[in-house]
């Protein structure tokens, strides 16, 4: 594919997928109700639309099916553009945004909260903080000590991580299993449908601005890439650099499980599915994986929602279609690696 | 020859402590009982302390007689010290045995020295082989309490009755059951299938998590005119069976139950909710919850008041109750805690 189209494509994908699948859920809806639904609502235009449809319309479509497809979006990107990022940074294919323990100290975060707090704007404040907690354990453990700070810092992520699992597992151990432990496993499975309007514009927005700092900033990684020393040689503030966008990288991630609970794999395989189309500069290879990141979260999430009367945690669908999708790219992969 | 003389002290010491052994065990006396599996099992006699490793024989002992209760299954949380009396509240926790929980530490359990073990089984006929062969191990005696289903509590209050002796109390609670399950079943009975008011029971922080109609955690969905709109076979005890809202809007519940606080404060202020039937009729209500669940989760005894909370909430017309009052009573009756009318409908309408 050529470069100049690269973006125009990959954005009309995304745009059609998102359309696409404002048309699918078990509420049964014509393409007549929402085309109707939309020129009305938009342009005031056709009004055959009786009121109380058209309110059950707005209800379903901008209440329930477009915040899901806006967070699968944020949530896709962000997974896949911090794991880009990680990936780059650490010069390491194998690491996904969990590297520094965000994602496990988010979850247990959340876990803690559902234990002690009966409110869910706690869950998610607690949610975000442990987040952030995590990595900070994970840096703090690779500042004691000088010496090659990427490998100190994988092994401060492997111990802060390894902390917040045990400590996720003792809360599952004294929750109620009755009521709170279901709940608990069941938010670490992944899911959109708690997404509402007020918590997708509060994480939105940090969100938006994260993945745009980190494309202004792919051009670091790019020297980042080549190792520390190469780097500092270019005359890069390696240190700085990196705390930065891994700052950017843990908003954006801790941010994703406050939206929808543990949601892995996306972050690693999207970044090499990506690579494997456009090729290893960052400059091109993270606003890439952005799109093609909300591409796929859409489309699981879609089959999540679609595929039995129950709903399938998204935790799962995202591996689940990801193995075969990576095993065909993969096979057709053209481009190099490094 | 010292030798000889050792080898002589040492038999007689042993043939002393075998003699005073017997002599202990005869000191307590045995009594023979068929527990409700029909295993015939001989209990000390009397039975002070007993020890039930599941929440749900936990929960019924809390109602038979909590004084006998060598430990617990589960810490009591703050907010519902009050419930209980300061005995009960200073026990050690143990744990559960099979599953459920927190496991519990065999020593401690060792510690405690209950007489008796009340294991709990929703079936007559399954016997785990695993379960028994631990259970021999540690040399308590065990008895089953079998309840399939809330119409075998009645004779589940009188088994344990006979086993601990406190017949006359449960005699009461058994009567109490069988009255209120008779009663509901009256009320409903008169109801014509069409009129009964269908009804989505939300779990989960999201509201979105729910049970099929067969489940034994909506039994008293089944109970009071059986239509739990999620219809489908439960695969396991589990549950907890995710739909999405679209789907909910779809069923059209009349009335909707609630699980999680955190869903009911903002079902009616979430507009992604307003479509659903019950919601826009202000027919959404939340499930009292302390000490213990009337209605499931766990599924126990709480669920003879949670039959009749519930039946005046779907027949509102036809079952006329002072629900502060009727629970006032059975709080007095079953736990021993006697609430004033503000704080039950604290419990109530948190």
């Amino acid at each position: 594919m050529k470069r100049s189209l690269l973006f125009p494509v990959l954005s009309l994908i995304l745009v059609l997928t998102a359309a696409f699948s404002l048309t699918l859920g078990k509420y049964p809806l014509t393409l007549d109700d929402i085309t109707g639904f939309f020129l009305l609502k938009m342009f005031g235009v056709g009004d055959d639309i009786d009121p109380e449809h058209f309110l059950l319309l707005g209800n379903l479509l901008i209440d329930i099916r477009l915040p899901r497809i806006l967070a699968a979006i944020l949530i896709g990107a962000s997974l896949s553009v911090s794991g880009a990022a990680f990936q780059a940074m650490f010069v390491n294919p194998l690491v996904s945004p969990g590297l520094l323990g965000v994602l496990a100290g988010a979850s247990f975060g959340a876990a803690m909260s559902m234990v002690f707090f009966d409110s869910w704007f706690a869950v998610q404040s607690f949610t975000f903080l442990f987040g952030f907690i995590a990595v900070l354990i994970a840096v703090g453990i690779a500042r004691m000590h000088k010496g090659n700070t990427i490998l100190l810092l994988v092994l401060g992520g492997v111990i802060s991580a390894a902390l917040f699992t045990s400590l996720l597992s003792i809360i599952k151990y004294i929750a109620d299993p009755f009521n709170q432990l279901p709940a608990i496993v069941q938010w670490l499975m992944g899911g959109l449908s708690l997404v509402d309007h007020k918590t997708l514009l509060a994480a939105g927005i940090p969100q938006v601005v994260s993945i745009i700092v980190m494309i202004l900033f792919s051009g670091y990684l790019n020297a980042l890439s080549m190792g520390d020393e190469e780097a500092q040689a270019l005359g890069i503030p390696v240190e700085w650099i990196r705390m930065l966008l891994i700052f950017v990288a843990t908003m954006m991630s801790a941010l994703t499980v406050v939206l929808a609970g543990m949601i892995g794999w996306v972050g690693l395989i999207i970044p090499h599915i990506t690579r494997m189309l456009v090729g290893p500069d960052n400059k091109i290879l993270i606003p890439a994986s952005a799109l093609i990141g909300a591409i796929y979260l859409i489309f699981v999430d879609d089959i999540s929602r679609m595929l039995f009367n129950v709903e399938i945690p998204i935790g799962i669908t995202t591996s689940l279609v990801g193995i075969p999708f990576f095993a065909i790219i993969l096979r057709k992969a053209k481009k190099g690696w490094n | 020859m010292t030798f000889n003389q050792k080898s002589i002290q040492i038999i007689a010491a042993t043939a002393l402590l075998l003699l005073l052994s017997v002599c202990a065990a005869a000191a307590v006396e045995a009594r023979t009982i068929t527990d409700m599996k029909g295993r015939q099992v001989s209990l000390p006699d009397p039975v002070r302390k007993v020890y039930a490793p599941s929440p749900y024989g936990s929960y019924i002992m809390y109602s038979v007689d909590p004084s006998m209760l060598a430990g617990l299954i589960f810490p009591i949380k703050e907010e519902d010290k009050k419930y209980f009396p300061k005995t009960v509240q200073s026990l050690p926790v143990i744990g559960s045995l099979f599953g459920q929980g927190q496991a519990a530490n065999i020593e401690v359990l060792l510690k405690a020295r209950p007489d008796l073990l009340i294991m709990w089984a929703t079936d007559k006929s399954a016997i785990n082989q695993k379960t028994e062969e631990s259970l021999k191990k540690l040399n308590i005696p065990f008895v089953y309490a079998v309840a399939g289903s809330l119409a075998d509590y009645p004779e589940v209050y009188l088994f344990l009755g006979k086993v601990l002796k406190r017949e006359k109390r449960t005699k009461r609670l058994s009567l109490y059951c069988k009255n209120t399950l008779e009663e509901i079943k009256g009320v409903v009975n008169r109801i014509p299938p069409g009129k009964r008011p269908s009804v989505y029971y939300a779990e989960g922080m999201d509201g979105l998590s729910t049970e099929c109609d067969d489940s034994i955690h909506v039994e008293l969905l089944k109970l009071t005119g059986d239509r739990d709109v999620h219809r489908c076979h439960t695969s396991c005890h589990k549950g907890f069976e995710k739909v999405s809202l679209e789907q909910v809007i779809l069923y059209k519940p009349d009335v909707i139950i609630v699980q999680e606080k955190v869903f009911f404060d903002k079902v009616f202020k979430d507009p992604a909710w307003r479509n659903v039937k019950a919601v826009r009729e202000k027919r959404v209500y939340l499930i009292p919850r302390h000490p213990f669940n009337w209605f499931d989760r766990p599924p126990s005894f709480m669920r003879i008041l949670g039959l009749k909370w519930l039946t005046s909430i779907l027949y509102p017309g036809e079952y006329k109750i002072d629900i502060i009052k009727e629970a006032n009573n059975f709080y007095r009756l079953f736990l021993g805690v006697e609430l004033s009318a503000d704080e039950m409908r604290q419990v109530i309408y948190p």
